[in-house]
């Protein structure tokens, strides 16, 4: 029993494990899922040496696996080697090996500068913790923004407790949320109603999206390192999985002389919650470029969006109505350098849920 | 016991209430039977000993024996009777 390198013969094996624990199937794992592990481990653009990710090899059976994912990124302008842990699992009957903790060790010495996960649970939470990782709380506080008060009510109810007789009766009101949600929209007291937002609101191409992020990171130490390959590969890959939703929109924003004053991207499924992974802009125009997404993804069907609560936009997104939350997933960090901890810890990092793994969830058609 | 601040004399203890307070660790971490646990224990013969549950482990035992583990001694715990010599030999350095 020992942890090796990832290799792609373990992909049939590797995909197996994954639809098993962490999807709960009996079947064997879809061949999608397989081309998408291999999409993900194999051909992102940031590998650049040996393949970082992780298996726990018992004697030819793959019961453990650990994915990792190198990003560029950038502190002051000097390169810093990130790496993101993700979809790690471990075969239930074989725990007892320590495969977890083995796994996890071996990645936190594998000779990044940054090693880091944004969507750990609490189990991976407290493992990391021991292993010496922090919590960022900056980037695992999450907001929710309730968009159709009615139909999330019953959304949330259906999605939270799992149970099949509540789903059926949230599929049954569902003509009456939506005359609720309808008549609710047109008071004026409302706390979730929409607001149409002065900003004017376009596709945002990718060549636009670099020249946003180099721009509207000043003032940040920290930051992820893109060139037009990196991001087209990223964008795609995402837009592929589904994983967070049925349609990525990405939108730029112009105020009336047409300049640029922020961006959002966020996945969209009618119906259901809506999963934002990246709202930045000018600190001026926060609450137009709120109330732009809102109305944008309300006019979509979407019940209620959630993304991440950094520091910087707590004040806008409270005054837009905003819940906060802890239940999104952790972010936690290991580092030699204190600088680098210092700067996710202080609010110094230019970091959204695109720079991370949450936004690389491997997707299946089955 | 007679690990633990009396007055000044530090005294460390031998290794049957070692592997005593070890026991009670385990019961604290798993619920298990005291007697079960030997020193040919490892993971495979305690149900709840995964991952997550050497930690709870480590945690019971440092509170245990008011001492600190690090990951390279957390690591190293791949038995009972591993855990008593890096403990042996923490304790014995701290006595120093």
């Amino acid at each position: 029993m020992s942890v090796r390198q990832f290799e792609e013969h373990d992909i049939p094996l590797v995909a197996d494990l994954y639809w098993r624990v962490m999807r709960e199937r009996d079947e064997s794992s879809p061949d999608d899922l397989q081309s998408n592990i291999h999409s993900l481990y194999f051909e992102n653009p940031w590998i650049d040496g040996p393949q970082p990710s992780l298996v726990f090899d018992d004697g030819g059976k793959i019961t453990g696996f650990l994915g990792v994912v190198p990003r560029k990124m950038s502190m002051g302008g000097q390169s810093v080697k990130a790496a993101f842990g993700g979809n790690f699992v471990v075969e239930p009957g074989s725990r007892t090996s320590l495969a977890a903790l083995q796994l996890l060790r071996t990645y936190m010495l594998a000779g990044q500068d940054l090693s880091l996960t944004d969507s750990a649970n609490d189990i991976s939470r407290a493992l990391l913790e021991r292993l010496g990782f922090s919590t960022i709380l900056d980037f695992s506080v999450h907001w929710i923004r309730v968009l159709r008060p009615a139909r999330f009510a019953t959304f949330a109810l259906s999605h939270f407790t799992g149970n099949s007789m509540v789903r059926s009766m949230a599929f049954t009101t569902r003509p009456f949320c939506n005359l609720t949600d309808r008549l609710m929209d047109r008071l004026s007291f409302n706390p979730f109603r929409q607001r149409e937002s002065p900003l004017h609101g376009a596709e945002l191409d990718v060549e636009t999206l670099l020249a946003c992020q180099r721009d509207f990171r000043n003032g940040h130490s920290l930051w992820s390192e893109y060139d037009e390959n990196s991001l087209v590969w990223l964008l795609k890959f995402m837009a592929r999985m589904k994983s967070h939703g049925e349609a990525m929109q990405q939108i730029v924003l112009r105020d009336r002389r047409g300049k640029i004053v922020g961006w959002y991207i966020y996945f969209g499924t009618p119906g259901g919650l809506g999963e934002v992974v990246q709202i930045t802009g000018d600190r001026r125009n926060m609450t137009a470029i709120l109330d732009h997404l809102f109305y944008h993804a309300w006019s979509r069907d979407v019940v209620a969006l959630r993304g991440i609560a950094d520091r910087q936009r707590m004040p806008e997104l409270s005054e837009k109505n905003c819940f906060f939350t802890c239940r999104g997933g952790w972010m936690v960090a290991h580092s030699r350098e204190p600088s680098f901890l210092g700067a996710l810890k202080s609010g110094d990092a230019f970091l959204s849920r695109l720079d991370g793994e949450w936004c690389l969830a491997l997707g299946a058609s089955s | 016991m007679q690990h633990g601040d009396t007055g000044n004399n530090l005294v460390k203890p031998t290794q049957t209430q070692l592997l005593e307070m070890v026991r009670a660790a385990f019961v604290s971490a798993f619920g298990v039977d005291p007697e079960s646990i030997t020193l040919d224990t490892t993971p495979a013969d305690v149900s709840r000993w995964d991952s997550m549950g050497h930690v709870t482990l480590a945690t019971c035992l440092e509170e245990s024996f008011a001492l600190t583990l690090d990951v390279d001694d957390l690591m190293a715990m791949e038995n009972v009777r591993d855990i008593c010599r890096i403990l042996s030999s923490k304790l014995a350095r701290e006595l120093k």
